[in-house]
């Protein structure tokens, strides 16, 4: 799974995901691609379940780009633990993804395949996202 | 170089409010700047200026952009500096012209196409491509829309620099001539 190597704090605040994602919204690499529509975090566990249903689907031949990386760590107090005495342990890493982001880029393989492949890539998310292409997107 | 026509029409009312009630008429707002003209902000029917913008498809091309105020009509020729989208939607907010000289040279960036299956290949080289635009100068109208290289006779252990280009009359190469475009690392004869 995808994770930082270092990091300035183990722990950081929630956040707030407001506005839409500017940066990284258009086609840089491939020829199709998925795009959120919503938004909400992302977990390194999604963002390798969902890579790996377009391997699985695509099985060889294309190539892939992953257009998030998870670089936010969330935290989680143990089980049967009373409330306060701190924030809890870090659990995991996720990647904070607003309105317009692209996720994943495919090219190389027919466009139905990278169709399905994508359609099943976006049953993992959290969030609504749609498949974008490369010839009808300015 | 491609070239679209395109009609606009001149603008008095500035801000979000109002580019926000030409987006929902139908209009998109832009901007007219150059070297020798005041700048002007200006409106285009959406729905035809998105149609032109796929006919060239991501590609360099010259504008040919008629501005009428009511009386007069003038035509500019520009290319477009900046679209911008909507992340969402994917549809036009807003465009920026910029006018050109058709008789002065410029800078552009011009796509490299790579035809056919290196020699090196099948002797079991690698294809490395180290460049897939060129910068290229000249009058816009002599731009090519793309260079293509024909990359067959390429053999093992060898490469193509941006000097063996060949390239149409009245068009320079701003990049080094010595600049790698395509090599075949690896292979044995």
């Amino acid at each position: 799974m995808l994770s930082p190597k270092k990091v300035t704090h183990r722990k950081v605040f929630k956040g707030r995901m407001t506005g839409q994602a500017y940066r990284g919204s258009s086609i840089a690499y491939g020829q199709y691609a998925l795009k959120a529509v919503g938004c909400g975090w992302m977990s390194a566990r999604q963002i390798e379940a969902a890579r790996i249903a377009i391997n699985r689907k695509v099985k060889r031949g294309g190539k892939m780009w992953i257009r998030v990386f998870p670089d936010k760590s969330y935290t989680k107090k143990p089980a049967e633990t009373r409330m306060g005495k701190g924030k809890g342990s870090p659990e995991g890493w996720v990647a904070v993804i607003k309105p317009g982001r692209i996720l994943y880029e495919l090219s190389g393989v027919d466009g139905d395949l990278a169709r399905e492949a994508l359609r099943l890539a976006a049953n993992k998310l959290p969030f609504p996202t749609k498949i974008i292409e490369l010839d009808t997107t300015l | 170089m491609l070239q679209v026509d395109v009609q606009a029409a001149k603008r008095d009312q500035r801000g979000k409010g109002a580019a926000r009630s030409l987006r929902r008429a139908g209009r998109t707002p832009a901007v007219l700047y150059g070297p020798q003209i005041d700048p002007q902000a200006l409106s285009l029917d959406t729905h035809s200026f998105t149609k032109a913008l796929f006919s060239v498809h991501r590609r360099n091309s010259v504008i040919n952009l008629e501005v009428s105020d009511g009386q007069n009509k003038n035509v500019h020729h520009v290319v477009a500096r900046e679209i911008q989208t909507d992340p969402i939607l994917d549809n036009v907010l807003h465009a920026d012209f910029y006018v050109i000289s058709l008789e002065e040279p410029l800078v552009f960036q011009v796509p490299l196409r790579y035809r056919g299956k290196a020699k090196g290949v099948d002797m079991g080289g690698d294809l490395v491509t180290s460049l897939y635009k060129i910068s290229l100068k000249g009058k816009a109208l002599d731009i090519p829309d793309e260079v293509e290289i024909d990359i067959s006779g390429l053999g093992p252990n060898s490469q193509m620099t941006c000097g063996e280009l060949s390239l149409p009359a009245g068009v320079e190469l701003v990049q080094e001539k010595d600049e790698v475009c395509v090599a075949v690392v690896g292979g044995t004869e």
